[in-house]
């Protein structure tokens, strides 16, 4: 079998990348049928859309993307990004596991010769990330100048009462710093692997979900392996999400510390307060993604 | 290599092949030799996504300024104000020039930009008041630099989109070698002035300092809105261009000197401009992934820890080298081919990502007053009328001080970092 | 010979002149947009989330049809500028290679636009954009990707007319500005 080209945005980092996490059990798995793989680190093969784009022609193997430019090419995707759908990892799973959601968006992605093989996890739960003030109710997010990602976000950050301002990532530290906005919806490991840490003065766990890397690989590529070598791909896939998994719940808790030895305080909502964030939510998910869709997925919500 | 590409590049670079183009017919050469065909397929989508760049917005925004600016009666306003501050000094007409170009370097990120328009206005003048064409021509090169380093400066918006730092960080990075060199300049032109007795002092015609001030604040409000919009936060890099763009429209009509026909002239310019830079990328964009496909980058980075250079020998290394692209290439293609090759391995090797970005703007626009080329000799010796190598013997003197303050600025981080970090930009 | 370039001289420069109009309203929609996300921030509660992408795309499209525009204008920045004095075969024999040099680097672009994997037109480069969305509105990118290939087409276009002007010497060539090259930084 030739070689695996795998491509990432990340460095190869094992402690803090959750993806390379993934991928380097992705490889190890494969070493033991003698495949190699080679690994293209740091968006050295382009941007998220030039290697969904380089994925889809079969010149990347193995891509870990981000979930915009999955939305891009499959716009039923969002369903699963849908803030307050889950509220961790587990869950997250289980609804992958349970629905037909993997099987709609490679319905969607396949035209564009590409297949979501399942999700690397960053590690912990959405939260909410602010330099201004402990936020620990809905009424507090009242008017907060939010960095919002997209119009997805947009839409749920007015919901709460916010007023979001749609800011590039490469331009969220210098927005932050000078009060273009003054907070955003991520995770602690994101936030330390973006070296934020200094910025941010407050940190409100939401549990908002998890944040899921799309591990896609190219239809090409895949299907032009014998039935062997598939197995040894689908088998060293599942080994690379199984080794995330259990690297993503030990390493939770120490970004956690990262943040509050960093001098972030930690401010968790008020009695009854996550149940308004998500009401407020849930009031919008039918402007993110059609209503036949919200229903689908409630269905495996509860 | 094999004899025959290297045979074609060769005489292909020697034909006048425009550098993008050449860059590229190299690259897509090179992707045959290499065996490595089948990844052209993905260029028309690097070719896209290398110009959909958010830090890039700024850059056609802020050329377009600089168009309109030039075009709007900004620039006597400014000189006037300049002369009613410095022109009672000795060479006072060449103070006038250098801080007439630290208020331009604030509206405008272009050098040659900077020396055609007082190449056109200020040297007639000095030639006037009795100053040589050489040294009037020479002043206005040596402190047209000044433009790029001053933000907002094209060349940093080009080192922060293609290497992933800070633009904003950045820009305030440069404001203090810029206003040092502005000194430095206006230190060697107070010897010079007395040295061989320049004109100024008594007698010369000096406006009055209210009324040119008053005349020139529309002018010299398009600064403080750039500087303090981005510096502050207010506005993003790309805002503050925008803004700036449409204040610029609003002064020329100010001065009642921008007519509909300079407005479109000016579009249609930055349209050219854009478009020249804009190949140069997707040229680069080409280049970039060739490299990246044979992952050269790694390699190179491995190599220079195999030759085991440290922080200062690479940084050493890397100013040289930039420097002598610098001599023959134009400013942005130098920056975008050999920016994203050679300074991760610097960044690697601790080297403050902002301060190598203010180092290679600095390093590359001393490079617009060397020969063979240097952009703004030759831009000067048109508008100016003086022989090429004649303007080049009496840049010497400024273009020897200006690299020793390259050399200063290497050794002294703290003159382009202090500001950022005051202003909480970077760590 | 002389009527395929008068012809081919026209249509180059009719394609300089739209290429232009689009160029211009493209710079001015940059403005706009950019100038409506601060006019937003500060007025609105809630600013628009498309501005930042849409002035995006106007920049690829200013860009790509402006790198077409500098080409035929002779604008790009060059290395090396050959005296007018050489011996006429020696010139003709540059201009060769300087057209080469073009037709390597865009050539593969353009076919690209055109034929995906396999030599499969379903799978192009524009195919792949038809279903390919903007992130914050709803529009196929294929209305940003078609740059590509009308760029690569018009440099084209401007070549194969230059070429057969100097050919039929319909006139002399247009005289390029001295300094032009070098206004760049
Ligand atoms: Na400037
Ligand atoms: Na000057």
């Amino acid at each position: 079998m030739d070689d695996v080209i795998v491509a990432f945005a990340g460095t190869e980092d094992l402690k803090n990348d959750a993806e390379y996490v993934f991928i380097h059990a992705f490889a190890e798995s494969l070493a033991e049928h003698g495949v190699n793989v080679v690994v293209h680190p740091s968006n050295t093969l382009g941007k998220e859309s030039d290697r969904f784009d380089q994925t889809s022609q079969g010149l990347i193997a193995v891509n870990i993307g981000n979930g915009g430019v999955l939305m891009k090419a499959s716009k039923w995707s969002s369903t699963l990004f849908l803030p307050f759908l889950t509220s961790d990892e587990a869950s997250f799973d289980r609804i992958v596991e349970e629905s037909d959601g993997l099987a709609k968006i490679n319905e969607e992605a396949s035209r564009l010769g590409v297949r979501v093989a399942g999700f690397a996890m960053r590690g912990g739960t959405l939260g909410l990330f602010n330099t201004e003030k402990p936020v620990t109710t809905l009424a507090d997010v009242a008017d907060m100048r939010l960095r919002a990602q997209n119009g997805d976000q947009v839409t749920f950050m007015s919901a709460w009462g916010a007023k979001p301002t749609v800011v590039s990532w490469a331009e969220t530290p210098n927005a932050l710093q000078t009060g273009v906005a003054t907070g955003h919806f991520n995770p602690p490991s994101t936030v330390v692997a973006a070296g934020q840490v200094e910025l941010l003065n407050y940190f409100t766990p939401l549990n908002a979900g998890p944040v899921p890397k799309v591990i896609m690989m190219s239809d090409d590529w895949y299907s032009f392996l014998s039935d062997e070598e598939r197995g040894w791909v689908d088998e060293a896939v599942a080994r690379g999400i199984e080794v995330n998994r259990a690297w993503a719940l030990e390493q939770a808790p120490y970004f956690e510390q990262v943040i509050v030895d960093g001098g972030i305080e930690v401010t968790p909502l008020a009695e009854g307060e996550r149940e308004k964030f998500v009401e407020a939510s849930r009031a919008v998910w039918n402007q993110i993604v059609p209503q036949e869709d919200v229903d689908y997925i409630t269905q495996f919500t509860e | 290599m094999p004899i025959f590409p290297f045979l074609f590049l060769t005489a292909t670079l020697l034909s006048g092949s425009a550098i993008a183009y050449f860059v590229g017919g190299a690259t897509i050469v090179g992707f045959f030799s290499l065996d490595q065909t089948r990844y052209l397929a993905a260029l028309p989508q690097r070719a896209m996504s290398q110009l959909d760049v958010f830090a890039f917005l700024a850059m056609p925004l802020f050329i377009l300024t600089g168009e309109l600016m030039n075009r709007g009666g900004v620039t006597e306003a400014l000189i006037r104000f300049s002369l009613s501050m410095l022109g009672r000094f000795k060479g006072g007409m060449a103070h006038v020039n250098i801080l007439t170009s630290v208020f331009f370097a604030g509206i405008s990120g272009s050098a040659t930009a900077d020396a055609a328009a007082l190449g056109n206005t200020l040297v007639p003048e000095m030639e006037r008041q009795g100053y040589s064409r050489d040294y009037a021509a020479a002043i206005t090169a040596a402190s047209s630099i000044i433009g790029p380093i001053i933000p907002p400066s094209i060349i940093l918006i080009f080192y922060g989109a293609l290497l992933n730092t800070s633009v904003v960080a950045l820009f305030a990075a440069g404001v203090v070698p810029g206003l040092l060199l502005a000194a430095v300049l206006m230190a060697v032109n107070a010897f010079m002035a007395h040295r061989y007795d320049h004109p100024g002092g008594k007698g010369s015609e000096i406006p009055p300092f209210w009324g040119s001030l008053v005349q020139a604040l529309p002018a010299l409000s398009l600064p403080v809105i750039i500087l303090s919009g981005i510096l502050f936060g207010v506005m993003t890099p790309a805002e503050a261009a925008g803004v700036a763009s449409l204040a610029a429209l609003a002064v020329g009509m100010f001065y009642g000197r921008l007519t509909l026909r300079d407005v479109q002239e000016a579009l249609s310019r930055t349209v050219m401009l854009s478009g020249a830079v804009f190949i140069i990328l997707v040229a680069v964009a080409t280049f970039g992934y060739l490299t990246s496909v044979e992952q050269l980058p790694r390699k190179l980075a491995e190599m220079i820890g195999d030759v085991g250079l440290d922080a200062t020998g690479y940084m050493i290394v890397l100013n040289l080298i930039f420097l002598a692209a610098g001599m023959v290439m134009d400013v942005k293609a130098a920056v975008a081919l050999l920016g994203p090759l050679l300074i991760p391995p610097a960044i690697a090797l601790g080297v403050d990502p902002v301060h190598m970005g203010i180092l290679i703007g600095f390093n590359l626009t001393v490079g617009l007053l060397t020969p063979p080329l240097g952009g703004v000799l030759l831009i000067l010796s048109t508008v100016v009328d003086i022989g090429y190598w004649r303007l080049v013997r009496a840049c010497l003197p400024f273009l020897v001080v200006e690299l020793i303050l390259l050399g200063v600025l290497i050794y002294v981080p703290a003159i382009s970092l202090t500001l950022p970090r005051y202003l909480g930009l970077i760590n | 010979m002389h009527a395929t370039a008068r012809f081919l001289d026209r249509l180059s420069f009719g394609i300089d002149r739209l290429l232009r109009a689009i160029a211009l309203v493209g710079l001015v929609l940059m403005v706009a947009f950019i100038s409506l996300q601060v006019v937003a921030r500060y007025g609105f509660s809630a600013p628009p989330a498309w501005t930042e992408e849409a002035a995006r795309y106007a920049m690829v499209w200013v860009g790509l049809l402006g790198a077409a525009i500098s080409y035929r204008a002779g604008f790009d920045p060059k290395l090396v500028k050959l005296p007018a004095t050489l011996p006429r075969p020696l010139l003709a024999l540059a201009a060769l290679l300087r057209g080469a040099a073009v037709v390597i680097f865009l050539g593969p672009i353009l076919f690209f636009c055109f034929f995906g994997p396999g030599l499969n037109p379903e799978r192009s480069f524009l195919a792949r954009n038809l279903y390919t969305t903007a992130e914050s509105f709803d529009m196929p990118t294929i209305f940003v990707a078609v740059t590509v290939p009308i760029f690569i087409i018009a440099i084209f276009l401007h070549g194969l007319a230059h070429c057969a002007r100097g050919l039929a010497t319909l006139r002399t060539p247009r005289p390029e500005r001295d300094f032009n090259a070098l206004d760049h930084a």
